[in-house]
């Protein structure tokens, strides 16, 4: 297959190594170093896509990530990426691409309609239509989130991998081209640890396409010689296909690296992308430029290109972006574009040029281009390519047309309006930027970080004032201005053009010249409004080509310079960052890093469903085949009631507390008063902070004289120990008193029931379990089965219980023993579930159920564990304000609802009954909320528990809980439903 | 009924091979390191008859400077804060081992836990170890900062490690919470897939 616009000889692509690839459905063949862009160029394919609001025939523009107009869909299936410019894929064999925004395809697309009734859909369109009635916003929403949007993302789940990776460096350098190089040469030889991160797939930047030469050296010979350089220092590192995403405080910098995405068939263990996180002593950007266009009628046709981006796909991919061109430029690079693609054999019809004649024009000339002076390109003409351009004279600021136009044939039309610094990077790091009144455009001034901009980045523009100031920035020193600037006369949007010839500022927005107008006549002056009016510069590409000529114009409109402007805010990403890059291998199993207690292996092959507690999966209950989750809880709690259960409690958090001042820290942390707690002793406590609220509970255990083992909650272990620590670190560091977090160290198995201590007591171990000898809220230490073991008597549950606690190696072997021990009595796994409707049962709190940072001791009817006469405690104070010492607080109360069968939902709404099971008209004042609420096997009915306001004097009165939409009769209780005296705690 | 509860791994139901190795001749091998004994040890470093105390209950001195360890015969004792220590030494030999702190130290402001079985310990080493902790872990490991006899209090995969480097291969080991170990181990072998030769 031929390409008919591959230039014979010349570029970097390897002809011997041709490609096969397939663009809307076609098949067609380019070359190894060939990017979709410059494959498509090389077959005559300019037509690539349909604009986002208008849907108008679109081609390609640049040749870099800041293409604007042809993005594509690139792969199949799962894999497709559905917004890419095809500028920045590297073509490899089997590529299939195709065009997006469009339907039924490209050449013909129904959306072109929107094109014919322009008219109707101007700046701020969407502000101004969907505004009233209010109610339809709804309807409104369906069509226009139709209407949103380019590509179509895959449904399917990423097959890919992605991978994160941490570096850190003495300088970082961003960008491979000469200054970056020059950089990372000059750091590197100094004996820096260096990191060079670059875009594209090789090294060098302008030098792949412009005829430099260095210090009398050609440019490619510099680049070669300087590539083997860097290779060989061992502390510097190169990445290629590389882009610094974001610049963030300290110096940290995201690199997305696409690792296999220019790849045929990638293998399977390799990531597809690795996202790096960049610690840097140092940052060099060296980012390069970014052509600007000028914005003239129908300036979005194909065939309309950056001038550098038709010199680059002519020297470097060796392809004719037309056969015959017109230049347009208002700067000295579009003469030297003009002469490269003349010396591809591109006819080039005319150089347009507003300026007065410079003296580069001389050497264009003498390849017999005619340069027009003082004139501009005001319109191009064609239907899905440019077929010609509508020239004209213009006085000497290009502001008005000064005679007839003309017309000049062409296919191409290369646009320099200037360039532009890639100074994205620089500005999130927080430098300023300043404008350059020579070279019209923004460059890094001040710095915020350790951070330089070298070369193109920085408006150096030559090459070796490039490599100057690149070597400057590596070594620290003085950064000597460019000795040659780009000659340029500013030109944002050519004057007279041609009514219905619409001139584009934000090609990706589809923006126009007149919407800029039209927002800065009804008041969106101030840039920030302007974008998000106009949605100027919101596309993928950010508006890196269109912004500046947004600010230019804006300040035309608005009688304001470009500095007085301003620009919007540079933020990160700087290109697109794919969301698994982000995830990273964060997905799946390991979305979370879960953690597992020594039986959960168990858990899982006996069929346990999980529920996440913290960053335990605890089991929830233990469904037998065919068994629904109701039953299964209720076979748990009656097996408790009834007989035995034994549950994983190795989750419940633990901390060792030793030292002479561990008593005063007790009595600092909890509300009660722990001074008459004998050795071998447990007392339940409550947690405060500062302001009164209850934030975690649990039961501490004292082992001997200065010594005790406290429990927390088990998603609460880490934010104890913090807040501990905290005091201990901070406010109270006179106390002798350390504190050690032993969590994970033991497996704890709990055993509840009437025959717990049958259990027990078939366990070889030195621990007398007589009730006598070991009574209910005591803690025992000694040996079971040759393990070192505590034992603590406390109960959850209402029933006898222990908690046995071995050393975590042995907590699957402990189960195992008590499933034997037991199955005699037949004992029962209990999960979680289980162990609520238990505790319900007999109104024991949840901290976080029946507490959410705004209830006090006394609101859950606790006042015995507050000890207001002990002395200081954290939350003493909190208790006193004013609104935690109000009558009529919402105060923890049981509910039964009037039919026992009705369960209502956790969090429902409680109001006041007004008359006949009636409530009053709304607005209802809510009264309060259902904390819990479980079906109570053992009870045969379903409790609830609710915080309500004055509740402790309502207790037996009627209210109303408002539930999906249903009215439930409820009667307020003691949150104690069963065994209220205990007796079955004391057996 | 068993007569003696039986001990077992962090990775008893991992399955897979254990130890794992990526890459031809062990690019990076990862194992896990049989039970250590572990004693939390806080006490005031500024009280230098404390520490005198203590070095010859252990037979060795505490590292002062923070992020170092230091190991003398089975004995490792790897920094962890101004005030606290976790001393290693072959398991079974831990209850003595805090027994005899506990009484070199009667009667000071001092701490001795037991905390063999919180941890599970690995070891990493082979060439590309480095890269492998980079994927999860923000710690410079270059050798012109990190090395052997270096130690970081950090988080590896999003979960807290104590990581310290014993050989210049290199060679690196790991302490992660107990609860975190099996994922650990999962996230470290899916990241060393990379190191697999294609």
């Amino acid at each position: 297959m031929t390409q008919p616009f591959r230039i014979d000889s010349g570029g970097l692509i390897n002809r011997g190594k041709p490609l096969t690839f397939t663009f809307n459905g076609k098949r067609y063949t380019g070359c190894e170093g060939d990017t979709l862009a410059s494959a498509l160029l090389a077959n005559g394919v300019h037509l690539t896509a349909r604009s986002f609001k208008y849907h108008r025939p679109r081609g390609i523009v640049s040749a870099g990530p800041e293409e604007p107009c042809a993005l594509v869909r690139v792969g199949t299936g799962a894999r497709v990426r559905p917004n890419v410019p095809a500028t920045m894929v590297e073509l490899h064999d089997g590529l299939i691409a195709a065009s997006i925004n469009c339907w039924p395809g490209v050449n013909f697309d129904v959306g072109a309609i929107n094109n014919a009734i322009s008219g109707v859909l101007p700046a701020g369109f969407y502000y101004k239509t969907f505004m009233w009635p209010a109610a339809a916003w709804m309807q409104y929403e369906r069509f226009i989130r139709k209407a949103a949007g380019l590509g179509v993302t895959p449904s399917f789940p990423d097959p890919d991998r992605y991978d994160k990776r941490n570096d850190h460096c003495d300088v970082l350098v961003i960008g491979g081209g000469p200054a970056g190089i020059a950089a990372a040469l000059a750091a590197g030889e100094a004996g820096a640890r260096v990191l060079l991160v670059e875009e594209r797939a090789q090294l060098g930047g302008q030098l792949l396409f412009r005829n430099a030469s260095i210090a009398g050296q050609p440019a490619r010979e510099w680049l070669a010689q300087a590539e083997s350089a860097l290779a060989r220092l061992a502390e510097v590192r190169v990445v290629c296909r590389a882009t610094a995403t974001g610049y963030y405080d300290h110096n940290l910098v995201t690199v997305l690296e696409r690792c296999t995405d220019h790849v045929a068939d990638p293998a399977a263990h390799l990531p597809r992308q690795r996202l790096w996180k960049v610690r840097a002593h140092r940052v060099i950007v060296a980012a390069g430029a970014i052509e600007r266009p000028i914005v003239f009628g129908n300036n979005d046709l194909p065939g309309v290109m950056l001038a550098g981006a038709a010199q680059r796909y002519a020297a470097q991919y060796a392809v004719r972006a037309g056969q015959r061109a017109v230049v347009f430029t208002n700067n000295d690079s579009g003469y030297e574009a003009a002469l490269a693609l003349a010396a591809t054999g591109v006819e080039v019809a005319a150089l347009i040029d507003p300026r007065e004649r410079p003296d580069c024009a001389e050497a264009v000339q003498a390849q017999g281009i005619a340069v027009m002076s003082r004139h501009a390109v005001i319109a191009a003409a064609g239907s899905k390519r440019v077929q010609r351009v509508t020239i004209a004279p213009v006085d000497a600021t290009g502001s008005k047309l000064t005679g007839p136009m003309q017309h000049i044939a062409c296919d191409l039309v290369c646009v320099s309006g200037g360039w532009d610094p890639a100074v994205h990077l620089y500005s999130q790091s927080g430098g300023k930027l300043v404008f350059d009144g020579e070279q019209h455009c923004f460059v890094p001034g001040a710095a915020m970080q350790p951070v330089r901009a070298a070369g193109a980045a920085n408006g150096a523009f030559f090459v070796e004032d490039a490599i100057e100031q690149g070597r400057a920035a590596a070594l620290n020193s003085d950064t000597a201005a460019p000795r040659r600037a780009l000659a340029l006369q500013p030109l944002w949007a050519a004057p007279g053009v041609p009514q219905g010839a619409k001139p584009f500022v934000d090609l990706q927005s589809d923006v126009t010249a007149a919407d800029l107008a039209l927002a800065a006549r009804e008041g969106y002056v101030a840039v920030e409004h302007t974008k998000r009016y106009t949605t100027t510069g919101m596309g993928v590409d950010q508006g890196k080509t269109g912004n500046i000529i947004a600010y230019g114009l804006l300040g035309g409109l608005t009688g304001r310079t470009i500095p007085e402007v301003g620009t919007t805010t540079f933020r990160p990403p700087y290109t697109p960052v794919t969301i698994g890059a982000l995830a990273g291998r964060e997905i799946g199993t390991s979305f979370e890093p879960w953690r597992r207690t020594p039986v959960s292996a168990w858990h899982t092959a006996a069929g346990a469903e999980f529920e996440p507690v913290g960053l335990w999966r605890r089991p929830m209950y233990y469904p037998k085949p065919g068994e629904a989750m109701d039953d299964a809880v209720a076979r748990e709690c009656l097996a408790v009631r009834n007989g035995v259960g034994m549950l994983d409690a190795s989750t419940l958090g633990k901390i060792e507390i030793r030292g002479p001042d561990a008593l005063t820290l007790l009595n600092r942390l909890y509300t009660n008063a722990w001074n008459s707690l004998a050795i071998g002793r447990c007392r339940y406590g409550l947690m405060l902070h500062e302001d009164g609220m209850v934030f975690d509970d649990g039961v501490t255990a004292r082992l001997g004289e200065t010594h005790y083992l406290m429990s927390t909650t088990s998603g609460g272990a880490d934010g104890v120990l913090g807040w501990i620590e905290d005091w201990l670190q901070c406010e109270w560091r006179d106390l002798k008193v350390h504190v050690t977090p032993v969590t994970a160290h033991w497996a704890t198995v709990c055993v509840t029931g009437p025959h717990a201590r049958d259990v027990l007591t078939g366990l070889a171990s030195d621990i007398d379990f007589s009730g006598t000898a070991f009574p209910h809220m005591s803690m025992r230490q000694g040996q079971i089965a040759g393990a070192p073991a505590r034992v603590a008597r406390v109960s959850f549950t209402g029933e006898l219980s222990y908690e046995i606690h071995v050393p975590a190696r042995y907590g699957l072997a402990l189960w195992e023993m008590l499933l034997e021990a037991g199955a005699a009595h037949g004992i029962t796994p209990l999960g979680t579930e289980a162990l609520h409707v238990l505790r319900a049962e007999k109104g024991f709190i949840v901290v976080g159920h029946e507490t959410d940072g705004t209830v006090t001791p006394i609101d859950l009817g606790m006042q015995r564990l507050v000890s207001m006469n002990k002395g200081d405690f954290l939350g003493k104070r909190g208790l006193a304000r004013a609104d935690n010492v109000r009558k009529a607080r919402k105060q923890l109360v049981g509910l039964l609802t009037r039919d026992a069968a009705v369960m209502v939902p956790e969090g429902s709404q409680i109001v006041a009954m007004e008359n006949a099971g009636r409530i009053a008209q709304p607005p209802v004042p809510m009264l309060g909320h259902v904390t819990s609420s479980y079906r109570s096997p053992v009870l045969g009915r379903s409790i609830a528990m609710a915080l309500v306001a004055d509740g402790s004097n309502r207790m037996g009165g009627e209210v109303a809980v408002v539930t999906d939409g249903r009215v439930v009769t409820a009667t307020l209780t003691d949150p104690c439903f069963y065994d209220r005296q205990g007796a079955r705690l004391n057996g | 009924m068993a007569e003696h509860l039986r001990a077992r791994s962090v990775l008893a139901d991992a399955g897979g091979e254990v130890p794992r190795m990526f890459g031809d001749a062990a690019a990076v091998r990862l194992t896990e390191v049989p039970p250590a004994g572990a004693i939390v040890l806080r006490l005031d470093a500024a009280d230098a008859s404390a520490l005198q105390q203590a070095r010859e209950a252990l037979g060795i001195q505490l590292p002062l400077t923070p992020n170092t360890w230091h190991g003398e015969g089975d004995i490792t004792v790897l920094w962890q804060a101004y005030d606290e220590w976790l001393a290693l030494t072959a398991d079974g030999r831990q209850t003595e081992m805090a027994a005899r702190l506990t009484q070199a130290l009667a009667g000071r402001h001092a701490a001795v836990t037991d905390v063999s079985d919180l941890h599970a310990e690995f070891l990493i080493e082979g060439p590309v170890g480095r890269d492998l902790l980079r994927k999860g872990c923000a710690v410079d490991l270059h050798p012109r900062v990190f090395g052997t006899g270096h130690l970081a209090l950090t988080a590896l995969a999003r979960v807290r490690v104590v990581l310290w480097q014993t050989g210049d291969a290199p060679a690196y080991r790991l302490r992660v919470e107990r609860s975190h170990a099996r994922y650990l181990w999962d996230w470290l072998a899916d990241a060393g897939g990379e190191f697999i030769d294609g």
